[in-house]
């Protein structure tokens, strides 16, 4: 330790070296020199002693946590209506509550549709964007519909995805949490940027930054940033998918990473980030491993750079590429 | 009070907090249960509650659970406060118990049984909940002190590293860590101990405003 210059370098010294006894003792006599001494000394050391208890305010994310405890909060209150129906004895019952259910839910379909007026977008062959009335910005997908209200009204924000896939980029507020509902699966956010893709039964979803919770009837899983899940429409099963990662934005951000990657998933990431189909031929290995970045490349120059990696031919036709062995001449 | 419902940015809210958060008009958003005024009660007392419970839950998760149990709890039930000063002692013991049910459900009882103890004793309480809320400001303070300082103490004070092996981390010489670490200590304790300067705040203009306001 060197020789200290001031008050607080002293004290410090002496905080961090209990063991140093001549140290000790010249504390000591300093101490009983001045009462301003022992005043300071007892300040600092309040501060030196509770400083590592106040670590554990580092976890508390309380505008998260607050999010977190809304959505806990809005199932509650869902919930509430439905236990009369559930523990209700005759077998009947689930069929008239379902009937119940649906037409109150039709009825307030029809109630909210009269009240907001929604637009709904579509893209064929481009990739677009939406602004909505809250700064939230969706990216849309090639063949992709979705449905948004003009203005937000209510105590939530809510739009749909109708089909394909979209990049959502959420403006936070907590106090007004954004849901987006696919098919029978709803995903709700509170301020966060995630990916949703709707292909037949499967919806899978996932977040880039923030935290959002999938849930479909009464099963719901909470995904953290750089997670992703998918949802089965049919059989309401949610389950993590660990293979999902940033490739999955790759459609909209054309920045794409393979680290020990096999052909087979390269295929289906390049097949999905470009909208094409991938063929392989049967002969080829679909295990061989790639390791490459590419960052906003285009298609054809992919193509190239795995000819040269792989020795095998990529070749583009209309939408379709097929992978081949090349052919000796 | 018209400003609950409307859009607040972040700070507003920080505002309303500290200018109206022991209000009778806050208690009464409780009882009716205005979801703005839970998330802002929530938001407001998560990071207090959070660390009490922390303290005695081994998991992030687990004290998260407890926080938001007590104020489901509240959102079901109704309750009674006699003043609206009550409601953070009252949060903070909710979350005790809360804490309790927890360690006697999980049979942790016998190795807890001391913390228990004298968790159940008011005079403990009491300077518990002082020290939680001393820490908090530390927590603050220790957010706003310059980069590489803060780095420094955090090491230091959450990690327990030696200056040394702080230097060695950070590829610093030990003089620079003494020097932040002594300069962190003399902010902290400007900041935290020392009286305050403003002869009016923000918060104090505010409240002012919506007196005369109300006037």
């Amino acid at each position: 330790m060197t020789k200290p210059t001031d008050h607080y370098s002293f004290i410090l010294l002496c905080l961090q070296s209990p063991e140093d006894e001549a140290l000790q003792a010249q504390l000591a006599s300093w101490l009983a020199a001045d009462a301003a001494h022992r005043e300071l000394y007892r300040q600092v050391c309040l501060l030196w002693e509770q400083a590592p208890h106040a670590a554990f305010f580092e976890e508390a994310d309380a505008p998260a946590a607050t999010a977190r405890f809304l959505q806990l909060l809005d199932q509650t209150q869902a919930a509430t209506p439905v236990v009369p129906l559930i523990t209700a004895r005759r077998r009947w019952w689930p069929a008239a509550a379902a009937v119940l259910l649906i037409a109150v839910a039709a009825g307030w379909w029809q109630y909210s549709r009269t009240r907001v007026q929604w637009i709904a977008k579509t893209t064929t062959d481009h990739p677009d964007s939406v602004l909505l009335a809250d700064g939230s910005k969706i990216y849309l997908n090639k063949q992709a519909t979705i449905k948004y209200p003009a203005t937000f009204k209510g105590a939530e924000r809510k739009v749909e995805l109708i089909a394909g896939e979209a990049f959502f980029d959420i403006t936070t507020n907590p106090v007004y949490p954004f849901t987006v509902v696919s098919g029978p699966a709803e995903i709700h956010v509170l301020g966060t940027s995630f990916n949703v893709k709707a292909v037949n039964t499967t919806i899978q979803v996932y977040v880039l930054t923030g935290s959002v919770a999938v849930a479909h009837q009464q099963h719901s899983l909470r995904l953290q940033a750089g997670q992703g899940a998918s949802c089965n429409t049919r059989t309401g099963e949610i389950k993590v998918d660990s293979t999902a990662g940033n490739n999955q934005l790759a459609w909209r951000t054309r920045e794409l990473q393979f680290t020990d990657t096999s052909l087979q998933a390269v295929c289906e990431t390049l097949s999905n980030a470009y909208g094409v189909t991938m063929v392989l031929d049967p002969a080829i290995s679909k295990e061989r491993k790639l390791n490459a970045n590419f960052s906003n490349k285009t298609l054809p120059d992919i193509l190239q750079t795995l000819t040269a990696l792989y020795d095998y031919q990529f070749e583009q036709l209309n939408d379709t590429i097929y992978v081949h062995l090349p052919i000796k001449r | 009070m018209g400003y609950l419902s409307s859009h607040l940015c972040l700070s507003d809210v920080y505002f309303f907090m500290i200018s109206g958060l022991y209000s009778e008009e806050v208690l009464q958003g409780l009882q009716a249960r205005d979801r703005a005024v839970f998330a802002r009660v929530y938001e407001h007392f998560y990071p207090l509650l959070f660390a009490t419970a922390r303290k005695y839950l081994g998991e992030r998760e687990q004290a998260e659970e407890v926080v938001q149990d007590v104020f489901l709890r509240l959102w079901e039930k109704d309750f009674a406060l006699e003043h609206a000063a009550a409601l953070k002692s009252y949060l903070f013991r909710a979350v005790i118990n809360q804490c309790i049910n927890h360690l006697q459900r999980n049979r942790l009882l016998e190795t807890h049984h001391n913390t228990i103890r004298y968790l159940q004793e008011e005079s403990y309480l009491c300077t518990f909940l002082e020290e939680q809320e001393l820490r908090e400001r530390i927590h603050y303070a220790v957010e706003r002190l310059p980069e590489q300082c803060r780095r420094i103490f955090k090491l230091s004070r959450y990690k327990g590293l030696r200056n040394a092996e702080i230097a060695h981390e950070l590829q610093l010489s030990v003089k620079t860590v003494e020097n932040q670490m002594t300069i962190a200590l003399r902010q902290l304790k400007a900041a935290l101990l020392d009286p305050p300067e403003k002869p009016i705040s923000a918060a104090d203009r505010l409240k002012l405003l919506l007196w005369l306001v109300s006037v």
